[in-house]
Order: structure tokens, then sequence, then C-alpha cells
């Protein structure tokens, strides 16, 4: 039956990379949270199924039964439920604080509307001199302004 | 007592910037007893260094790997030390007269006495990683010594020039250095020299000489590394004679003449070093006659003799080594004279372009005595010690009649640069110069004076020098004891019919020097080709570009490139393992489920499609809330009852978070929709990484499964716990640390949630309080109900389990 | 093998309680009174604390072995980086005393996030199995998620505290998978044994990709080119004592973490992981060269700077990680690292002051002149940072290529000696600076004395270790920071 179950989490996994990819935050959120569902399974595929055996230790013994399930990875998956669950909470607030004070929660908008003081440049390509609208780095179809002169180096400082 | 004399250097170099501004204008002489001392120190050693007897000293560093400060003294070290502390002598008295009244003269004392301190380092260290590390110490100090005039842009770049090359060459030297002492077992330099059969049969010897040679080719400004060195002429003039007459470009020599016993001998070292000297004296020889500037023209002089001492290093012998240091000691007689007057006369008569100025004989008497007595030494002529030198020079290379063309036709080329450094300027009845030329402070021709005599009276009687330092500094050179004696004449032999020729040769070049300089200066004004051109191109052009290049390649604003580059890079490492291993092996599954194992599976997929493709939050938070109960049902018939229980309530807690957190937020926040072709990239992508997922899990169910551990837990759970719940066992008892640490992760959480919602403006709403804050005030994270849950929950079970 | 926890050794978990018990104190503290000195005070008297406990399992053999099973290994590469991470976290809680960042009465979680950071690093260094090594790196990493999006009045630190959240997130589930992937194959989540099963022939393929992950989950948090992309944002984004906080101690605890994967669960499957690790190097080194070398704002350069030097204890890493150098190289430089890149950005921080532009390079001009005790610290920084002997920095580089020498990886040893050639470019530029260049202006620093402080305490570390690095290669080396290597 390990099959069929790794089938099914590897679809959950690929849906939750879908989300990733998004340029919504939202989704992101969801993506990560079906990926680490996904993940905490696969801990649970990886220490093998068993069907109706609970690693008990039955009345009056003092192991479980052979055959019993795996219980090391239980207890991992434990763990890591709860980790998963702090930083969904976390990643939760975070979109929150972000959509209050950005007022968007697409990545591709978030730049633009950063009136970000500092011109720092990102990508070191841009040239010495007046502010220019540079080109997305990719797939985006907003032209965004560079912050006031997006001089890459002092050229008279400059590294040589 | 030897480390004290190198690191007594530095500790006053330290206080340098402290006093000099209260000794005032005495601040040179007083900081010249340093160097003077130092030296009188080094010539009360020359007994027991002569006796064969090199003091040693080692000061531990980093023991445990075997590094530490050794130091030692012998023959060789000897000559360069001496050469460092009395041409430091005069060299700080000059800049106290030279730099009389800038405000940055502490600072520079600072650097000028660190940097004499990190020579004298190099030249005693017996130790290659000690070596290094003052190698590098003259880098760094020489960089703020050649930019001290900063507000040049001219002075900046040949600061950072120097730095690159020299520094970059010392790195490559640090590698052979690693390199050799890996190999060898030692970084003792003494233990090499001792037994050089092991280090030239070792198999890196070949890569390690390549490293050092650059190393020292980049230090001494060999050809084609030797641009640096004009372009550091933008120093102030203390430190241009300082760095070229007796350090900075000396250090490289000394490190080849310091390895040659155990390194050299072989044809590699012999073609290396002749072919690179012979390279460089052409090189500066053409060069030299482009240039009008005193400073430059000296600069490609000192390239001159660099060549022709980097190939007697390489002929090596006897005759070579005694050739090699009398013609070293020559050149740092009359080279920092020469430097020092050119100079005065930049500081005294405001220019040092040799087509400016003539007729300062007559303002300037003592600085013209000076620079004819060291032109002549310079120009090769008795009763000099560079006559001395010269001649043997030309004896060392008679057999290797290539290098002897080049040597002549250099040192023929030192006649023109003398006549226009040392006479033109000062020849006339008539001064020319832009400002009113008056004789320099005894500041700054008492220095030149002295070594200048020096260069003569050495020249009357060479043994003298011979004895006291030569011979002994041959022998370290050489290997084995040598003995010699050395006078001025040699009587009628080839030697000194090749000195005619070369005087001849000369004084030719002095008469058509002009028409030859224009014609050369036309030809070759704009151009920059050769090793300028090359690190022009390479350093100033092509590194940033490549930088840019890159960085925009690598580097983006896009949260969403960034996942794609760490999803691509992971499925390239992981392909590349798999081609270098061999991947995993899949068999075709066996499939046993019953019907409601697979519909709960079912259930499990369309909630994670249901997910991906909402567009409403409602249906958003329903799907992945059917992912999550479809898992805790999971857990359930795979028995996992714990497991289960958990995921139920975090489920619960999260879909009721999101759906909190969601009211917040507009409802049309999922609509907006992606691009078509990035949706479908992603798309691609995705399913990729789901079927990568699934395979490699599917591989790993399928190997043969290791269950000791877990055999252990099981075994152990009931007789040294008393608990018969395993799981619960595992984590209250035998992993209690992972679930303490687990408490902890969801206080962080808590704390860090509140510390960024306390802060989300104005207008507290309820739900923003709600959703962490009281949590927070406990670190145990267990007064709030998001966070009691899952202990909480777990701990239920734990009846039995009690600890 | 798993050992019952009869032989249970609170000493070693020590330094970690008792910073735990700082940060509930400091919280508490925090909620009641309005004065987040107060919150400071307790934290440095708990670092205090938990540096004494530290040293102590340093140099006291009977605190070594491992406790709580194999979960928390005491030895002297994680005794020593414990200490390397309490130093850090001193110096940045010196550093932002009178920060606005902490200053302000309704921030009480500063500090106490600080602490908890520390101890999930602290956990990390220790961890002598999967499970802990993943609750130290959700502890930490959650606290500085927190801190690094602390910046209100820049909304770039926003930003960028986001992103780096969300790929947190991200790396660390690739990071679990990997765990799950290895678990599978090998049956153990400690190191021990994955190393044992692994060199009793445990299906090699798959742990070794279940290896690539963990080794992706870890070098995002390392910054290993290409997931070092966070870096710069987070480090430009962030308060500056937050950065120079998390420079450091984030940095310690993930290559402490990567050390003993590297060299106890991994070293029979030497040849590929190996090589993996080694493009990731040669790919930082070149990264985080050449991208420095663009930067104009100290921030930013430091950013790139940071991903530079983890290609080297990348070096060091490898070369321990097949036993061929000692583990200590990695523990040496890292606390080397925490000096000289805590305090580049401390004199960063006194030099923007309330600027947010501060940091770019004509802020610097002319400090030398103005400043010169800041720049003379500054300049001992940066030269460090380059690799200059004597100072700190150079025996970090020195050991580490020496380490790749040892390694047989002499083509990697040379790139990155070659790499230090651009760095000593991109640093010279702010030396230059301050040196060589006239003051526009006059400069105002910022007002703080424990911030000079720190300053101070971190360039006497970098002089001090790099004039005397036995005292502590000594140390760690005779507390037996050679890990258990699996033959």
């Amino acid at each position: 039956m390990e099959a069929p179950v790794a089938l099914t989490v590897g679809i959950v996994f690929g849906a939750g990379v879908y989300l990733v990819l998004q340029r919504n935050l939202l989704r992101f959120v969801f993506g990560l949270i079906l990926i680490s569902g996904a993940v905490n399974v696969s801990i649970f595929v990886a220490g093998r199924l068993t069907r109706g055996a609970s690693p008990f230790v039955p009345e009056g013994a003092v192991a479980p039964p052979a055959g019993s399930a795996n219980a090391l990875p239980q207890a991992l998956i434990l763990t890591a439920i709860v980790i998963g669950f702090g930083l969904t909470v976390f990643a939760i607030v975070l979109l929150l604080r972000t959509y209050e004070r950005l007022g968007t929660v697409r990545t591709d908008e978030l730049p633009e509307r950063l009136d970000d003081p500092r011109p720092v440049d990102r990508n070191g390509d841009a040239p010495a001199g007046a502010p220019r609208p540079r080109p997305m780095p990719q797939g985006g179809t907003v032209p965004r302004t560079g912050p006031s002169g997006t001089d890459a180096r002092d050229d008279g400082e400059g590294a040589p | 007592m030897l480390s004290a004399a190198v690191l007594i250097g530095f500790a006053v170099a330290a206080l340098a910037p402290l006093a000099t501004p209260a000794l005032g204008a005495r601040a040179g002489w007083v900081w010249a007893l340093l160097p003077a001392g130092l030296a009188t120190w080094f010539a009360a050693q020359i007994p027991q260094v002569r006796a064969g007897a090199p003091l040693e000293q080692a000061v531990p560093w980093l023991p445990s790997l075997g590094i530490e400060l050794a130091f030692r003294l012998d023959g060789l070290s000897l000559v360069f030390a001496l050469m460092i502390t009395i041409i430091g002598t005069a060299v700080v008295i000059y800049a106290g007269g030279y730099l009389r009244g800038d405000r940055q003269l502490p600072r520079f004392y600072l650097l000028l006495l660190a940097f004499m301190a990190a020579m004298l380092g190099v030249v005693v260290a017996d130790d290659l990683i000690s070596l290094f590390v003052f190698w590098e110490l003259t880098s760094l100090t020489s960089y703020f010594l050649i930019g001290y005039k900063h507000d040049k842009e001219e002075s900046r770049a040949g600061a950072l020039q120097g730095l690159l090359i020299t520094g970059s060459g010392g790195l490559a030297m640090l590698a052979g250095f690693l390199l050799l002492g890996a190999d060898v077992g030692t970084f003792r330099i003494s233990a090499m020299l001792a037994d050089p059969a092991v280090v030239q049969a070792s198999p890196v010897y070949l890569p390690a000489l390549l490293l050092i040679a650059l190393g020292a080719f980049t230090k001494s400004a060999q050809f084609p590394f030797h641009v640096w060195l004009p372009n550091a002429m933008a120093a102030p003039t203390p430190v241009s004679s300082y760095l070229h007459s007796a350090t900075m470009v000396k250090a490289g020599v000394y490190l080849l003449a310091r390895l040659a016993p155990a390194m050299g001998g072989t044809a590699v070292w012999f073609w290396l070093l002749t072919g690179v000297g012979t390279a460089t004296l052409l090189a500066a020889a053409t060069l030299a006659l482009l240039q009008r500037d005193a400073k430059r023209l000296l600069a490609y002089s000192t390239l001159i003799a660099l060549g022709a001492l980097v190939v007697m290093v390489g002929v090596g012998g006897p005759l070579g080594a005694e050739a090699m240091l009398a013609f070293m000691v020559a050149h740092a007689l009359y080279k920092a004279p020469l430097f020092m007057v050119a100079g005065n006369l930049d500081h005294e008569a405001g220019s040092r372009d040799v087509t400016v100025l003539s007729g300062l004989g007559r303002a300037m008497p003592i600085s013209w005595a000076v620079a004819l007595v060291a032109a002549i030494s310079a120009a090769g002529l008795p009763p000099m010690l560079g006559f001395v030198g010269k001649e043997l020079a030309y004896e060392t290379l008679l057999p290797h009649p290539w290098a002897l063309a080049a040597l002549v036709a250099a040192s023929a080329v030192m006649v023109p640069i003398v006549v226009l450094v040392a006479w033109r300027p000062f020849a006339g009845r008539e001064p020319r110069a832009p400002k009113a030329a008056h004789e320099a402070p005894v500041s700054m021709w008492i220095g030149p004076a002295v070594l200048a005599t020096l260069g003569l009276g050495f020249g009357l009687a060479p043994d003298v020098l011979a004895q006291a330092l030569l011979v002994p500094a041959a022998a370290g050179l050489v290997g084995a004891p040598v003995d010699f004696y050395l006078k001025l004449w040699h009587g009628v032999n080839a030697a000194l019919l090749l000195s005619i020729a070369t005087i001849l040769l000369g004084a030719f070049l002095v008469l058509v020097w002009r028409p030859l300089h224009d014609a050369l200066r036309t030809r070759f004004a704009d151009v920059r080709v050769g090793p300028a051109g090359i690190y022009d191109a390479l350093v100033l052009r092509g590194i940033p570009t490549v930088a840019k290049g890159l960085t925009k390649r690598v580097q983006s604003d896009d949260l969403q490139h960034h996942l794609l580059t760490i999803t691509g890079f992971t499925v390239g490492l992981l392909a590349l393992t798999a081609v270098v291993r061999g991947g995993p092996t899949l068999a075709l599954p066996t499939v046993d489920g019953a019907l409601h194992e697979f519909l709960v599976l079912a259930l499990i997929v369309v909630g994670a499609l249901g997910t991906a493709s909402a567009h409403s939050r409602l249906r958003a938070i329903t799907s992945l809330g059917v992912v999550g109960f479809g898992i805790a049902l999971l857990f359930v018939m795979f028995s996992a009852p714990d497991l289960a229980v958990t995921q139920f309530l975090v489920e619960t807690l999260t879909v009721i978070v999101l759906a909190l957190v969601l009211t917040r937020l507009p409802s049309a926040l999922l609509r907006d929709g992606e691009a078509r072709g990035r949706s479908r990239l992603a798309l691609v992508i995705a399913a990729t990484a789901g079927a990568a997922f699934s395979a490699l899990l599917l591989a790993v169910t399928q190997t043969p499964f290791d269950r000791r551990l877990s055999d252990f837990f099981d075994a152990a759970s009931y007789p040294d716990a008393l608990g018969s719940n395993v799981v619960n066992v595992i984590l209250v008892d035998f992993r209690a640390i992972d679930t303490l640490g687990e408490i902890f992760v969801l206080a962080v959480a808590a704390t860090g949630a509140y510390a960024l919602l306390r802060r989300l403006g104005p207008r507290p709403e309820p739900e923003i309080a709600y959703a962490a804050p009281r949590g927070s005030a406990d670190p145990a994270g267990d007064g709030e109900p998001s966070d009691a849950g899952t202990p909480g929950g777990r701990a239920a079970d734990d009846g039995g389990a009690g600890s | 093998m798993i050992v019952p926890p009869d032989g249970l050794v609170l000493g070693g978990i020590a330094p970690a309680l008792t910073l735990l018990v700082a940060a509930a104190t400091a919280l508490i503290l925090g909620t009641v009174r309005a004065d987040a000195r107060q919150g400071g005070a307790v934290a440095l008297l708990g670092l205090a604390a938990a540096a004494v406990f530290a040293v102590r399992n340093l140099v006291d053999p009977g605190a070594h072995g491992a406790t709580f099973g194999v979960q928390w290994v005491v030895d002297g590469a994680s005794a020593g980086l414990a200490v390397a991470i309490l130093v850090g976290t001193f110096l940045a809680v010196l550093l932002s005393w009178d920060a606005p960042v902490a200053r302000v009465g309704d921030r009480p979680e500063f500090h106490p996030l600080l602490l908890l950071a520390a101890t999930g690093g602290i956990a990390m260094v220790h961890a002598g199995d999967f499970v802990v090594l993943l609750l130290g790196l959700e502890i930490l990493s959650l606290s500085v998620y927190a801190l690094s999006a602390w910046r209100t009045g820049v909304r770039e630190g926003e930003e960028a505290g986001m992103k780096y959240f969300l790929l947190g997130a991200f790396a660390s589930a690739i990071l679990i998978y990997g765990v799950a992937l290895t678990y599978g194959a090998t049956g153990a989540f400690d190191f021990a044994s994955i190393g044992a099963a692994l060199a009793a022939g445990a299906p090699g393929p798959l742990a070794l990709l279940g290896g690539a992950f963990v080794l992706v989950g870890l070098g995002f948090k390392v910054s290993f080119a290409p997931f070092h992309q966070w870096a710069p944002d987070v480090y430009t984004g962030a308060p500056t004592p937050v950065t120079a906080f998390m420079s450091v101690v984030v940095k310690v605890a993930a290559f402490g973490a990567l050390l003993r994967v590297a060299s106890e669960a991994w070293p029979a499957t030497v040849p590929s992981l190996d090589l993996m690790l080694a493009i990731l190097v040669a790919l930082t080194l070149v990264v985080g060269n050449l991208g420095a070398l663009l930067q104009s704002g100290a921030k930013r350069m430091l950013g790139y700077s940071a991903v530079a030097h983890a290609g080297y204890l990348g070096l060091a890493v490898l070369a321990a990680g097949q036993g061929l150098a000692s583990p200590t190289t990695v523990v040496w430089y890292l606390l080397a690292y925490t000096f000289m890149n805590l305090g580049a950005f401390a004199v960063t921080h006194l030099v923007m002051h309330d600027d947010p532009q501060g940091d770019r390079i004509e802020a610097w001009q002319g400090l030398g002149a103005r400043k010169p005790g800041l720049a003379i610290a500054m300049t001992l920084f940066l030269f460090s940072l380059a690799g200059f002997p004597p100072l700190a920095g150079f025996f970090g580089k020195a050991l580490a290529v020496r380490a790749a020498f040892d390694a047989g990886w002499s083509s990697l040893a040379v790139l990155a000696l070659l790499a230090a050639v651009v760095a000593v470019v991109y640093y010279t530029r702010f030396v230059f600076a301050m040196w060589f260049a006239r003051a526009p202006r006059a400069i105002e620093v910022a007002p703080s004395d424990a911030a000079r402080w720190a300053v101070g305490l971190a360039a006497a570390g970098t002089v001090a270790m790099g004039l005397f690095p036995d005292v502590w290669y000594a140390l760690v080396e005779g507390a037996g920071a050679a890990l258990a290597l699996v033959p």
C-alpha cells in the first residue's frame, strides 16, 4: 500500500509547489501547508505502513506484539506536525501584516509599493545616472520605476 | 632577540601617530633612531654570522597546527636586513624634510615604520607561513604608502594596482607554499634547504615552483607584472626611493635567492628565471626611452636592475651569487640617492620633467654632487661599486650570450637615464624651473650623500664589503660555503671590453635621445597594449562586467525566481548524483489496498487539487481542510492514532485561524489570475516535482528496512519507562528533549507573531489581538488554545506513561 | 546506537536551559516594566551565565559525551560553537542596547527573541540527530524571521523579512523530506547510526539523495549560492543590530549542524555528496565575491561578503567531512568570523545613525579624520574579513585553504585564493573611503556607549585571535573536537 500513498503525497506536494510558484502570497501560504503535510506523510511512509497494529504494549506484556506499527517515525511526525503548525500560524500573521502595511499580497506588486528611500541596486545592472524604468526580471508585465537613481556603484570610488 | 628586532618595529610604529605631532620638525630625526639602532644591532651580528653560526629563534604561534613565527639570520638575510635598515634610516630622515608640515605625517610614519618592520620580517623569516604573513603586510602597508597622496586619482589607481598585483601574487605564492609544505612535511625554510633532494624529487615541485615564482615575479615587478611599479611612482618620493632601492621589489629577489639552494639548479628553474629576467630587461630598457619624468625614468632603471638580478639568481653558482649580491648592494646604494635627488628637484624646483629643468646646479650644488656620484655608479663606471657589480654580472653571463646581449643593451640604456636625471636638470648656466630653486634642507641631502659615498667607498675597497657580508651571503645563496675575493680592477678581460662597448653604445643613445624619444612617443603615445592594457581590460573592465552579468543572473527581487533557483538547482544536484553514483532502482509497485483506503487517498487528491485551483476563500479553506483531515484518516488506517488525533486538532486550529485572518482580507484576493505562460511553467515544474517526490519515496520503501532502532524502542518502552504507548514513551521519556524543543518552537512562533501583530497599526482589532498574543506572555506555551491543543492532546494519552 | 537515558548529563544542556530561563524572565519583565534595558540586562546576565556553562563543557572532559540518548552531543566542536553563538549574541545585545529597535517601551519581545534564537542555535550545534537539528533550526529561524521583519519605519524590511520566511519555510520542508528519505534508507535519525548504516552498506543512492535534500536545506541557512539570494536583501532590510546578530549566529549554528552531519552521517557516501558540496562551495565563492564587488552600501556588501565567507567555511567543512582536516578549523573560523563580521556591522550601525542611507560609501568618506577610533576598528574588521595577516580572518581563510589542499581539492583551493584577490578590492574600497577621501560633511555617529563597547570587544577579539590563534584552537582541539568519524 506504500505505492498509492506515495503517489498521493506526490500529488499533494506537486499541488503545493504549484501554489508556491504563484505570485499570490495567500496561495503561497496554502502551498506551504500542503507541502508540510506531504512531507510529514513521507516520513510516515518511509517508516513503512502497518495496518491495525498500533504500537501499544498489550495488558500484561512487556513489548508490543511483533508486527506492530513503527513507533519511531510517528514520534518524529508528531514533532513535525506541531512545528508545521507553528510555522503556519507565523506565516499567516506575516501575511496579514504584509497586507495591512503594504495593501497587497502579490509579490510582483510589492516592490512597486515600497516607497523605498534608499536606492539600492539589486541586480547590479543599472547604469549610473538618471533613473529609468526597469523591466521586470522575468515574466512580469508591470514596469517598475527604480527608486530615485538606481546607480550601481560610484564610479569614482569604484572598484578599480 | 631576533624576534624582538623584527617586532619592535611594529611597536614603535604604533607609537608614531601619538608622538609625531609632539616631535614637530624633529620627528624624522627621532624616528630614524629606530632603523639606525636596528642597523647597528644587525651590524654587530656580522662576526657571528661570518663564523657560520646563524641566529635562530622560533616563537610558537599556532603550535597545534605546527605554525610558528620562526626567524633565522644568516648571511643572506643579514645583507638584506642591513640594506633595509641603513637605507631606512636615510629615508626616514629624508621624509621628515620632504613631508614637513604635512597634516598626515603621523600616519605616514606609522605606515613607513610598519612597512620597514614587515620587510625585516620577510628577510629573517625561517618559516614559509611567517614569510607569507610579513610578505602580505608589506603589500598592505605599501598600499597605504603609495596611496598616500589620495587626492589624486592616479595615486589611488596606482595603489590599488600595486596591491592587486602583489597581493594576488602573494596568494599564489601561499598556494605554492601550502602545496610544497604539505608534501615535504615542513614549512621550515632551513629544513628544506638542508635537504634539497626531497624538495626537487617532490611530485609537486613544478606547480609549487611556478606558484612561488609567480609571487616573486609580481613582487619584483618582472615582466609581464611590471606595470604596477612605474604607476607606484605616484607615491611620495621617500616611499618610492625606499620601495625601489632596498625593500618591496627586492623581496621577490630575496625569496628566489633564499629558495635557490632548495629549488634551484634544475632546467626549469634556469629557463624560468633567466627567461623572465631577460624579458624584463628588454621591456624595461625599451620603455625607459619613452619617459621624461625623472621618477619614472628611475622606475624603469629599477626594472632593468631587477631583471638582471633575477637572471643572475637563475644562473646561480658561486659566481652568479657573488655577482648578484654585489650588483644588488650597488643598486641599492645608487638608486635611493637618485630617487631622493629627483624628489629634491620636485620639491625645490617644482618639476620632475627633465625636459623642463636645466641649470639648477648652481642653486642645488649638494644635490647635484650626490646625483653625480650615484649616477656614475649607476652607469657602471669605475671607481664605483656599480662598476664592480656590472663587471661581475657580465662575467657570470659569458656562457649565456643571449642573456649577456640583453644585459649589455639594457645597461647601455642606463647611461641616457642617468644623464637625463643627474646631468640635464643641473647643467647649464641659466636656471630653468617652474619655481625659484634653492638647495634642499640638510635632512634631504644628508641621507643620499652618505649612501652615495658608501657606493664610492665600497667601489674603492670592495673586498671589505665582500668579506664582511657578501661571502657569507653567497653561501646562503649557493647552499654551500663559498670563498671569493672582490677587487675593483680585474685587468683587461672580456667583461671590461663589454663595459667599454656599453658606455659607447650608451653615449650614442645620449646623442640620439631626443629624436628617438620623440619618435617612440608619437608611435606609442596612446597605445595601451601589452601587460598594462591587459591589466586594464581584465581588472578594470573584465571582472566588473562578469560580476554584473553573473549577479544579474543569480540575483533577483523575485520570490518565485528564488524558488525556481532552489528547486532547479536541487534537481540538478540530484541528476548529477544519479549520473555519478547511479540512480535508485524502482520496481513496479504492488498494490494491495482496500476500497476505503483508496477512497481516503482520493479524498486527499481532490482536496489538494481543489486548493491548487481555488479562486475563492471558502473553497480554498475547505479544500485545505479536506487534505488535512484526509491525512488524519490515513494515520488512523495505518496504526497511528496519536498522529491522527494531533493532526485533527492542528488541522482544525489551522482552518479556524485561516478563516479568522481571511475575513480581514478582501474576498477578491484569490481571484487575480496569473499570466498564462507563467501558469503553465509552474504547472510543469509542479508536476515534475510531485513525480520526483513520489518516485524517490517509492524507491525508499522498496529497499529493505532496518528496524533495529524501532525494535529497541519497542523493547525498552515498558521495562524502562513503564509506558504502554510506545509513541508517547518515546516522546516524553526517550526523546523528551524533542518535546521540550517543540514547545519552544511554539513559544517562539507565538512571541514572534505577537511582536509582529502588536505593531500592526493604530487600530487593534479583536482578531489580531486574538491570533496569538496571550500565549506570548507564557513561553511554556499553554496559556492559549492554539498552543495548548497539541501538547495537551498528546498528554491525554499519557496516562500510563508517567515518568 | 541509542543509549538508555540513565546517564543523563544535564551539564551539556545547561547553556540552552539558562538562556531559556533568561528569555522567559526578560519576557515577563518586559510585559510588566516598560524599560527595554532591563530586558537587555537580563539578556546579558543570562548570556554570561550560559557562557560559563558552555566554557565548562569545553574545558571539563567529564561533561563530554552524548546525553538524552545521542540527541545532544557535547564535545569540543559543539561546546566551542556554543561559545561562539553566545559571544555573538552578547555583542548583538550590547549593540542594540541604545538602538531604537530595542529601546522603545512597547517592544519587550526583542531581547527574548534574541535569546530564543541563540537557544535554537545552541541546540543545532549540539544536535546528535535530525530531530533536535530540526527543532533547533525552527526555533532559531522563527525568532530571526520575526526579528528581521522588525523594522517598521522602512518598508524594505517587511518585504525582506517576509521573503526570508517564506523561502526558509520551503527550505525547511526540503530538509525534512531529505530526513525522511534518509530515514527510509537507513532506519535511523541519529547521525552516528546513519553513518554506521551507510558504512555497512545501506542503500547508498537513496541515502545520498536524502543527503542532497539535507544539503540544500542547510545550504539555504548558511547561504550557499545559489540558495543565498535572500541574504543581501534581508541583510539590507533588517535593522542593523539584527543583521549583525543573524549574520553571525545563524551562520555559526547552520555550519555547526552541517559540520556534524557531514562528518558523522555522510563520510561513507564520500564521492558524490562531496562533489555536490564542492560545486556549491565553488559557486558560492564566485557569486559571493563578484556580487560584493558591485555594492556601494556597506550592509549589502557585507551581505555578499557573508556569502563569500560561507564558501571558505564550506571548504573547511568539505575537508573535515572527509576526515582530512580537523573540525576545529571550522570552529576556529566561526568564532573569528563572529568577531570580525559582527564588528563590521557594529561600526556600520554607529555610522548609519538614523539615516537609512547612511551605509553608502559616501557616508564613510573622511571617517578616518573625524572618528579615527571607529575607522581603525572598521579597517581592522575589513582587512580581517579580506584575510590579511596577522588578523583573525587570515587564519580562517588560510586554514580553510590549507584544509582543502590536504583533502585534495587543489582546484577549489586555488579558486578560493583567486576569490580572495577580488575580495581585497571590495573591502579596501571602504577602507579607502574612510582614510583617503575628504569628509563631505560633519560625521555624526549614533550616541551609544554600549555599541562602542561592542565595537571595541569585537576589535579586541579580531586582533587577539590573529595574534594568539592557538589559545582558542588548543582549547577546542583539546576538548576533543575530532568528531566520531565512521571508519
